[in-house]
């Protein structure tokens, strides 16, 4: 009878008391998800943009030196397991080159700005502290990069894929007869068709990253999800891992829901006729 | 000035499959004037099509041509990729069989056919108005006998029926005014009475632009009512071409008499359609000797050992050893 | 078949990865299993460079040498030897959980195809939720109640695994169903049992071991880097994810110690996948055999 009880809980958007921190777990995840939903919103824009460019030059060179380098990149990027990137990442830039900081959040030693919203960046916007801006984004680049790096594969291959196929489609040709330049055929036609599945991919790269994040963050040592989770199975404290999967499980309906928009605005055959 | 527009000089295709380079059209030689309508009749397989994007330099990547393919003295044939964009479009210009596919599905129908007229006032070295372009599109549009051109420009593909997009089609012929013009199939997916329509439109654009066409098809009695001129092929190869009437009403090849006696000629006398027994062959497993020879009903013993060359005879030109 | 892998350069790189890998990992699996049962630990590490357990802090965080070519750790153990004994628990978390999702899958698939309606759209809708939430994450939660112990791990990575399989089995089911043959064999009085093994089992083999391979890379991914969140190990036996993971401790001077199990991992689900990718090519008839 447990179960009933944790549903019609949940269902009142309760999911429990942490038995380590003794608070509900609903408000530690509100402190921690906006955290790891501001590497994971950007990084899974990033590793579209990355993976519909990567896909669509692999395209128009292939099986030509770079078609084959970006597919042994996202070969590669693609097999890592998420904390090597991630560690070699903050080995090279952060550590031997110095450009970015290797852990942390934030700089601890900035006063965080007043709780508008529960997101840090909003809120140093929204007070125009710009210090601490800019320390937040400096933390955010390692784990946003990794993330993304970890992620684009699967866009590069089906973009490639599918800007193969559409290049060979009537109406590229059609294009091209019209005595329109390859370049604008390849870039203009091709790529915005080749563009359109990629949109449904968006939910399951969401997926992937919030995954990726839960690693990264560890490496980076930054306080969002992974962290939570990272505490908590330390602890082996049930509750929060189950409240956080039923988090994670909303967040990818959200994430459908975006990209479902996304879909009608770039396909005019799924548009409600006006 | 002369009047031949495009000549074909041994003009070879492979593809690259998985036993290797295969030979899908054979030395074909082939000219067209100016202003001549050429149809290109096959059953499907026989090389018609592929010779069509060969001319258009179209085919995809596994392939390679050998020969020459010379438009208005420029030989096609051995251009690169990016020195072809200037020739198409106002030098040649391919229309394909199948409409839903032909047209960018997300771009509206009007800006794709501005950009067909803003290529060739580019090449003409005219700059206009986008306001002039957009008028002589709907003037274009109005000639097509297109129902409300101005909704027309505002609509996406999927909005218009086939024979719609074809007409679309052939109205950026008509913006581009191109000297040649490739129509592969393209009524093969239109009903009926949409395909007499469009094949009138097809004998407009040659008669006020003086645009040549080689039109394909497998429909030889389609191919009757729109050219001057018929090219039989099989199995890659030019089988019979000559002035349209003549070989409908003598064939000479029994490839092209098989193919006119299977047209319903409307009498009742006749109501058993005449088919060609047999397929095509594949272009993996070629017969040797004359190609048709498995299928042929006048079969001599010299088919079957050679394979005979595209004669003269009678003003036309035909391969088959009844002639040599 | 071989012959068309020998041909290209990245699935013959991908076959000596799996088969260097999948060797070794018997090889030294077997010692290690018959260590525990002779209680001669010392026949675990035979043939390894080093004993993997020797703490010996005279060699702490020693950098990569002829001696310790992947350097040691602030233990003073040896790094490859530890990679090298951790191997063997991977390969056996692929193999089983592969193996229990094609069974699963192949199960609820040809269930799901063949009977339709209100049982194909209720094992359906589990495949979807299955599949849109990430498996990693999944996994952990099914785990932790399991106190999060490598059987328990390998538990649920084979309670979340099976739906990629259900799917394929479905939609190979769907297709077959309709086919004539079928119907004729229905007529003659073949069991239906036999039927689906001969017709939609042995038709699917192709596909699945091509698919399956890929399957191998990113089962070993997802174990690993549960393994480096702290999931599904057991100390002291050393496992790549959890070295990685505790690696960090000496970056940025001891790099060595999260590299090179991490590094491990990469090449092998990298051999994986280029092995995978090929089978798939050929499976497909994108390449002649």
């Amino acid at each position: 009878m447990q179960i009933v009880d944790y549903i019609l809980n949940v269902l009142h958007g309760n999911l429990g008391l942490d038995p380590f921190y003794k608070v509900p777990v609903t408000t530690l995840i509100g402190k921690y998800l906006p955290r790891t939903l501001e590497l994971v919103i950007p990084a899974t824009i990033l590793s579209v943009v990355i993976g519909l460019v990567t896909g669509a030059i692999a395209a128009s060179n292939r099986n030509k030196p770079t078609d084959y380098f970006i597919r042994g990149v996202y070969l590669v990027t693609w097999a890592s397991p998420p904390f090597f990137v991630a560690t070699v990442l903050q080995l090279v830039v952060a550590y031997y080159l110095g450009l970015l900081p290797p852990t942390g959040t934030v700089n601890p030693l900035l006063p965080a700005p007043k709780d508008i919203t529960p997101f840090p960046i909003l809120n140093a916007m929204l007070t125009g502290d710009w210090s601490y801006f800019w320390s937040l984004v400096h933390h955010m680049v390692l784990p946003t990069i990794s993330i993304a790096l970890v992620s684009f594969g699967i866009v590069t291959r089906i973009a490639r894929a599918s800007m193969l196929d559409y290049m060979e489609s009537d109406f590229a040709r059609l294009s091209l007869m019209k005595g329109l330049s390859r370049r604008k055929v390849v870039y203009g036609v091709v790529l915005r068709n080749a563009s359109i599945p990629i949109v449904t991919l968006v939910a399951l790269l969401f997926g992937y990253s919030v995954a990726g994040a839960v690693v990264i963050e560890d490496v980076y040592d930054y306080h969002g999800m992974g962290y939570f989770i990272t505490q908590a199975i330390e602890n082996l404290d049930y509750t929060s891992v189950l409240g956080t999967t039923i988090v994670v499980g909303i967040s990818i309906i959200i994430a459908n829901l975006v990209a479902d928009i996304l879909y009608g605005i770039l396909d005019p055959r799924v548009r409600v006729v006006e | 000035m002369s009047k031949l527009l495009l000549e074909l000089k041994d003009l070879t295709i492979f593809y690259k499959t998985l036993i290797g380079w295969v030979k899908v059209v054979e030395s074909v030689n082939l000219s067209v004037d100016k202003g001549e309508i050429v149809g290109v009749v096959g059953e499907s397989g026989s090389g018609k099509s592929t010779l069509g994007n060969a001319i258009a330099r179209l085919l995809p990547p596994n392939s390679k041509i050998q020969g020459d393919i010379m438009l208005d003295n420029v030989n096609l044939a051995k251009l690169k990729e990016s020195q072809l964009q200037k020739y198409r479009g106002t030098s040649v210009f391919m229309i394909f069989q199948n409409p839903l596919n032909s047209l960018n599905p997300v771009k509206k129908v009007g800006p794709q056919l501005l950009e067909a007229a803003k290529v060739r006032y580019n090449r003409e070295g005219k700059k206009v108005e986008e306001k002039e372009l957009v008028e002589e599109t709907l003037k274009v549009l109005k000639e097509l006998r297109l129902p409300d051109p101005q909704s027309i420009m505002e609509r996406y593909p999927h909005q218009l029926s086939g024979g719609q997009v074809q007409r679309v089609v052939i109205g950026m012929a008509l913006l581009l005014k191109p000297k040649l013009l490739i129509a592969d199939e393209p009524t093969s997916a239109l009903d009926v009475t949409v395909q007499a329509q469009v094949v009138k439109l097809f004998r407009q654009l040659n008669e006020e632009l003086g645009t040549s066409i080689i039109f394909i098809t497998h429909d030889i009695s389609l191919a009757y009512v729109l050219s001057n001129r018929i090219v039989v092929m099989y199995a890659g190869r030019i089988m019979e071409d000559g002035d349209v009437d003549e070989v409908l009403r003598k064939p000479l090849h029994p490839y092209t008499q098989g193919l006119v006696s299977s047209i319903p000629k409307g009498n009742k006398s006749q109501n058993r359609l005449n088919a060609i027994p047999g397929n095509p062959p594949s272009f993996f497993v070629l017969p040797g000797g004359c190609k048709f020879n498995p299928r042929c009903n006048k079969v001599m013993e010299v088919c079957k050992q050679k394979e005979p060359s595209l004669v003269e005879k009678e003003g036309r030109r035909v391969r088959c050893w009844l002639y040599e | 078949m071989l012959k068309a892998i020998r041909r290209d350069k990245g699935g013959l790189v991908g076959l000596v990865i799996v088969v260097a890998f999948l060797l070794w990992s018997l090889i030294q699996g077997t010692l290690e299993v018959l260590a525990g049962y002779l209680k001669k630990p010392s026949l675990g590490y035979t043939l390894l460079p080093h004993n993997p357990f020797a703490l010996n802090f005279q060699y702490s965080l020693l950098p990569p040498s002829s001696r310790f070519p992947f350097g040691t750790n602030a233990n003073g153990e040896d790094i490859l030897s530890r990679i090298l004994y951790a191997m063997p628990r991977d390969a056996f978390v692929a193999i089983v959980v592969v193996l229990s999702a094609i069974a699963i899958g192949a199960v609820l698939g040809i269930i799901s195809g063949y009977f339709g309606g209100i049982v194909d759209e209720a094992i359906m809708r589990i495949t979807d939720a299955f599949l849109s939430l990430p498996a990693l994450i999944l996994v952990i939660a099914i785990t932790l109640p399991l106190k999060a112990t490598y059987l328990g791990t390998i538990l649920g990575l084979m309670v979340v695994w099976w739906p990629t399989y259900a799917r394929f089995f479905r939609a190979q089911t769907l297709k077959v169903k309709n086919m004539d043959f079928i119907s004729a064999a229905k007529l003659g009085n073949v069991s239906p049992v036999k039927l689906f093994y001969s017709y939609i089992f042995l038709n699917s083999i192709d596909p699945i071991i091509a698919y399956a391979t890929l399957d191998f890379g990113n089962v070993i991914l997802t174990y690993s880097t549960l393994a480096f969140l702290g999931i599904g190990i057991s100390p002291p036996i050393p496992e790549l994810g959890e070295m990685a993971a505790d690696g960090l401790s000496g970056l940025p001077q001891a790099w060595w110690w999260s590299v090179f199990p991490g590094m491990t991992i990469l090449i092998i689900v990298v051999g994986f996948v280029l092995l995978g990718d090929r089978l798939q090519d050929i499976v497909a008839g994108r390449i002649a055999y």
